[in-house]
């Protein structure tokens, strides 16, 4: 143990002690500062839930549909319901794209309610109705081509400088689907550089609003802007927007009535009624 | 040590203070710039991806922003840094705009965080508010502690001492005192002269001489005289001269003072005895000195085949009133004063002073020499001015002319 005071033997220990003491107080200050967040989780974005009030139950009720629109709402709704209340403690509403959905959901029932094209329900398990049964139609609609120019129309003249925008989801019957068909129907090949693909119907929107695609297809009126500016012209006057399927095992004529009256609520989100596939209807 | 210590406290502590509240202020300012960068990076992909995910199928997403605000706001609302020891407690992060969309907040904010992603083709970006608790206990205290660590370590190193303050420290402690005396005494040094500081140097190269001893009997002599250095290493070589007569032999007066009763001359304060010959003669040569002008006072050799009656008588005389040596007398009596005589006692004077002064030392105590011009002969007188000369015992004690 040195005597204190140490004395230091040259100027320069001395400067480099004092430089290093300096430091000890820099140093640790530095190094205690060195703080990081803890992992973080963040929730779900694609779902959403509701309590019934049934708290001795605690089953779940599992909806699957294809946009937010409107889905708390309509889960709400289903939370609501006295018969909901009776089986299930909570609902669950979860939104995808179309292609999400895969046979081995359907076989296995992994949701109890979910909205879907026919195509596709039955496209991935050709005998769907085995496991799933249809209660509602949604509402069949109009869809045109959209044009900021002119009416648009489907010729080599009128296409000729011009782009078109599609939803990259080759399930959209609106947004791919349906307008591909059309132009392979009248025999009009697009160049490459003619189609732009966009990750979602959002998107799309944007880039013909900022005039990146002169022509989409959509609905009328559609969600653009300055809507009354537009032109259409009619490209289908009758496409199904898709079905609500229960789980065949869960279907009770008065539980499916209570959900088919649920769902048919929500028939503003397209244009015209839903139909209620129910053998008799809804008493 | 304790005095020490605490002087140097104050000026410290002016130091420390500021550093500290520097050093609180810059821990949380970098701590926070650490948090909000990390949250950056961890949020940057999959809350973009999470929102674009979100937004499936929505033609405009403006509507979605309400849903995802909430969800968004509580999923950061209770943010934990990894380390409990650090300037922040916690931290909660709310969105401020969404896609283009505003949502104010009355929370302050203490950092922004812009995320910026591509939709399409489009730009979107969400901006969030990072706000933060400081844990004010451990933001001032580990500085705080730091700081007085480094303190604490800081008041207990010295600056190197001067050379000599570091020489005599070190002779302090090598002749057993304890660190803290030998540190408080050493810096006396500082306190004195330059020549005296050189002087003491010279004690302290000698293993026999205390070092605190040398360093209190030191004050007392000025060593303002020139030689004062030389004198002293000649006094300390003599042997039966203590340390104080060895300071007092250096700050003697220059002065060449006769003691006829023990036939010893004191040159400088160091005595010096003599056979009663020389000294006799070296006295003679002393008197003239005193007796004559300056000019006066050489004394010329006689010619070899003509001895000096008259000048012998005078130094018969002399040896007679202090019992010089007999033969010295008689030889004096029956031959005269010779050139001889006179040269082996000017010689055996030189001897002797110069054996123990040194021949620097010696030479302003011994003989000027010159050659006559009217005899060709040599002529010698004593060098000493007779202001610096005295006769102690005799008649002419005290004297100086």
């Amino acid at each position: 143990m040195p005597s204190l005071p140490i004395l230091c033997r040259t100027t320069t220990h001395y400067v480099l002690a004092l430089i290093a003491l300096a430091c000890l107080p820099a140093l640790g200050a530095w190094w205690y500062s060195q703080q990081h967040f803890e992992k973080l989780n963040l929730g779900d974005y694609l779902s959403y839930r509701c309590e019934t009030g049934n708290y001795r139950d605690d089953s779940v009720f599992q909806v699957l549909t294809l946009t937010s629109a409107q889905a708390a709402d309509l889960a709400n709704q289903l939370c609501k319901n006295p018969l909901m209340k009776q089986r299930y403690g909570a609902v669950t509403i979860t939104w995808h794209p179309r292609a999400f959905l895969t046979a081995k959901h359907i076989i296995e029932g992994k949701f109890h309610l979910l909205w879907n094209r026919h195509h596709v329900v039955h496209g991935l398990v050709p005998d769907a109705a085995a496991f799933y049964q249809a209660i509602v139609d949604t509402p069949r609609y109009a869809l045109y081509w959209i044009s900021r120019e002119s009416p648009p129309e489907l010729s080599e003249h009128y296409l000729k400088n011009r782009t078109i925008g599609f939803s990259n989801d080759q399930q959209s019957q609106t947004f791919y689907l349906r307008p591909m068909a059309a132009l392979q129907a009248a025999g009009l090949h697009l160049r490459p550089e003619q189609q732009r693909f966009y990750p979602g119907v959002g998107a799309l929107m944007e880039a013909f609003a900022s005039g990146e695609v002169d022509i989409i297809s959509g609905l009328r009126p559609s969600t653009v802007e300055n809507d009354e500016q537009l032109h259409y012209t009619l490209l289908d006057e009758n496409v199904p927007s898709g079905s609500w399927y229960l789980r065949r095992d869960l279907y009770r004529p008065d539980f499916a009535c209570e959900l088919a009256t649920s769902l048919i609520k929500f028939d503003d989100m397209l244009d015209g009624p839903s139909t209620i596939l129910l053998p008799g209807g809804c008493q | 040590m304790t005095t020490t210590l605490w002087r140097r406290l104050p000026a410290l502590l002016l130091i420390l203070l500021p550093g500290i509240a520097c050093l609180s202020a810059f821990s949380i300012w970098q701590a926070m710039n650490l948090l909000a960068s990390d949250l950056e990076a961890q949020l940057r992909d999959p809350l973009s991806k999470a929102i674009t995910e979100a937004g499936v199928n929505l033609p405009k997403q403006q509507p979605l922003n309400a849903f995802l605000v909430p969800r968004i706001n509580s999923d950061l609302a209770a943010l934990k840094p990894q380390r409990a020891l650090g300037p922040i407690h916690s931290c909660r992060a709310t969105v401020l705009q969404l896609r283009g969309e505003p949502f104010p907040t009355k929370t302050q904010i203490d950092r922004h965080i812009l995320l910026n992603w591509i939709e399409g083709e489009q730009p979107k970006s969400l901006t969030l508010g990072l706000s933060c608790n400081i844990a004010w206990p451990t933001a001032i205290g580990i500085p705080l502690g730091l700081g007085t660590l480094a303190l604490l370590i800081g008041i207990c190193l010295l600056p190197p001492l001067p050379a000599g303050q570091q020489r005599v420290f070190e002779s302090l402690i090598a002749s057993g005192y304890e660190h803290s005396d030998a540190l408080r005494h050493s810096q006396q040094w500082a306190l004195l002269r330059p020549g005296q500081q050189h002087a003491l140097d010279q004690l302290l190269d000698k293993p026999a001489i205390d070092p605190l001893d040398a360093l209190q009997q030191i004050t007392a002599h000025p060593f303002t005289r020139p030689g004062a250095q030389n004198w002293l290493t000649t006094a300390l070589a003599v042997e039966d001269i203590d340390l104080a007569g060895a300071l007092k032999i250096a700050n003697a007066k220059d002065e060449l003072v006769f003691y006829p009763q023990q036939y010893c001359v004191q040159v400088h304060g160091l005595s010096i005895p003599l056979p009663s010959t020389p000294f006799l003669y070296y006295l003679w040569y002393a008197q003239r000195k005193l007796a004559c002008s300056d000019d006066d006072s050489w004394f010329v050799n006689p010619p070899s085949n003509n001895p000096d009656r008259h000048n012998a008588e005078e130094l018969v005389a002399l040896m007679e009133s202090h019992g010089g040596h007999p033969k010295a007398i008689n030889d004096l009596r029956d031959k005269g004063l010779r050139a001889k005589t006179l040269d082996q006692n000017r010689s055996k004077i030189k001897e002797e002073l110069t054996q123990l002064l040194g021949e620097d030392l010696a030479a302003p105590y011994l003989f000027d020499v010159e050659r006559d011009h009217k005899t060709a002969r040599f002529k010698y007188r004593l060098s000493t001015p007779a202001a610096r000369i005295r006769i102690v015992g005799d008649g002419a004690e005290g004297r100086t002319i």
